[in-house]
């Protein structure tokens, strides 16, 4: 007969331990996700006034066009990378009522890539539309693309984006690869930035 | 979309779910004591029987009802606002009433899969047509159905009986993943929450009882799961239930009734928190 040995319960509980935590990590998304948001609406007001500064500056040097959604393409240095699925909801809402409001802008590359309007494009392939009237950025070099995408983008950036953004930009200024790029000295200065932020919200 | 569960019921209103995917675990048997308990703390409770074995009925000294008399009534469509409940133990207490379950909730549960509201059934009758006691009581059958997943979804709280014993806890493990699955697919906000396990039917004499008793609070800790006081076995539990009665009432001087303190005392006092929550806002 073999020994009896005390039941061991461990192992029947590892599962439900994971699911527990992959429900409160989903919780914890969600969280945050609604806190970018919030922090990114909170500071868009002078982004919205300088890319409408651009816009209308392109419009009166190249005119408006009609973009087909498949020439369009996303940006990956778009600094925002968190998108909140209500939030593409609510656009699609407001684009299918109202349609297009203000043209999305674009870079002239080797294709036409995103550099305001992902939101906008993301609803309107939802919509299944075909077109989204747009102004092309010609020249990126001349107009400092990535001057543009610090300066303009940064204000309504979250401080983890903003990060990543900064990082990205040292990385291809000195062919240094991002990860070793030092991160303490700008990660808690800007953990130091986002405590306040969320002292000044909360 | 979000189905954001609405719900009109009293602020203090408590809605416990009583869930374990095991027989035997002793769902009835904390139902029943819980709600003679709470009466005798001055609550106003209602025992929902969604089990089709009607186990309640007889743990209430009751006689089998007509099917309109039961819990399936209440979840027809043309369901208008009179609660089929009857007294419990009424020359003791006025304060305990039960909506009386039976066979043909088979019948209502295979209804329930091709209901557009389903799972959110029971809850839109609490909503729509709202009881007006402390504390319900959902006492569910030994398997993880659409009768226990209606009850999740109209419940404020889950309770977990289990027996000390190995196919019992890893039932009550799977039910946690079942929890947490149901909860989000189904969108309940706010989630039920897990108020506990009471581990039922304790024989000190047995060696495997005192072990899994003692390694059960470590592994629910950890999930930060409450684990109750353990339940006595004792054959009078059994006999009290054969007459229809609470141990309480049966055998007064028991000392198994005892057992039930902790969580009697843990309901009061939630309760109590919401009571005040309600009186701050008024004021």
């Amino acid at each position: 007969m073999p020994a009896r040995k005390a039941p061991d319960i461990t192992n029947y509980f590892s599962a439900a331990k994971q699911s527990q935590q992959l429900s409160e990590a989903e919780a914890e998304i969600q969280r945050l996700k609604a806190e970018i948001e919030q922090l990114r609406n909170a500071g868009s007001t002078e982004l919205e006034t300088q890319l409408a500064a651009l816009r209308s500056q392109l419009e009166s040097t190249s005119g408006v066009l009609s973009i087909s959604l498949d020439q369009i393409q996303p940006n990956a240095e778009q600094p925002r990378q968190t998108f909140l699925d209500e939030s593409i909801e609510s656009m699609s809402r407001s684009l299918d009522k109202d349609g297009q409001l203000e043209p999305i802008i674009l870079i002239q590359r080797e294709n036409l890539v995103l550099f305001d309007g992902e939101r906008r494009w993301r609803s309107a392939k939802n919509l299944g539309w075909q077109a989204l009237q747009a102004v092309i950025i010609p020249e990126p070099a001349a107009l400092h693309r990535k001057a543009l995408l610090t300066s303009l983008h940064r204000e309504d950036l979250n401080p983890l984006d903003k990060a990543e953004a900064i990082v990205r930009e040292l990385s291809d200024n000195t062919g240094l690869s991002p990860g070793d790029i030092p991160r303490d000295a700008f990660y808690s200065s800007t953990a130091i930035e986002y405590s306040e932020t969320n002292e000044c919200c909360g | 979309m979000m189905h954001k569960q609405e719900s009109t019921k009293p602020d203090m209103q408590i809605r416990l779910a009583v869930i374990s995917n095991a027989g035997g675990s002793g769902k009835t048997t904390l139902s029943v004591h819980l709600a003679y308990e709470m009466a005798h703390r001055k609550f106003n409770v209602a025992l929902m029987d969604l089990d089709p074995q009607g186990s309640l009925t007889l743990f209430c000294g009751l006689n089998p009802p007509e099917p309109e008399n039961t819990l399936a009534a209440v979840l027809k469509d043309n369901f208008a606002g009179n609660w089929p409940l009857t007294n419990c133990w009424d020359e003791y207490t006025n304060k305990v009433a039960i909506c009386q379950g039976g066979m043909v909730l088979t019948q209502t549960a295979d209804e329930l899969v091709l209901h557009k509201r389903g799972a959110y059934l029971l809850g839109d009758c609490l909503t729509d047509h709202p009881l007006s006691h402390d504390l319900i009581i959902f006492d569910c059958p030994a398997t993880l159905g659409p009768l226990p997943l209606m009850a999740l979804a109209a419940s404020t709280h889950i309770v977990i009986p289990v027996q000390l014993e190995p196919k019992s806890i890893q039932g009550a493990a799977h039910l946690i993943e079942w929890y947490y699955f149901h909860c989000k697919h189904l969108r309940l906000n706010p989630t039920p929450e897990i108020l506990g396990f009471v581990p039922n039917q304790y024989d000190s004499r047995r060696a495997a009882h005192r072990q899994i008793l003692e390694s059960l609070p470590q592994q629910l800790e950890a999930m930060n799961i409450r684990a109750f006081p353990a339940i006595r076995d004792s054959a009078e539990f059994v006999n009290a239930s054969g007459q229809g009665l609470p141990l309480h009432i049966y055998r007064p001087t028991h000392s198994a009734k005892s057992d039930f303190k902790e969580i009697a005392e843990h309901l009061a006092s939630l309760m109590r928190k919401e009571n005040q929550k309600k009186s701050k806002k008024s004021t």
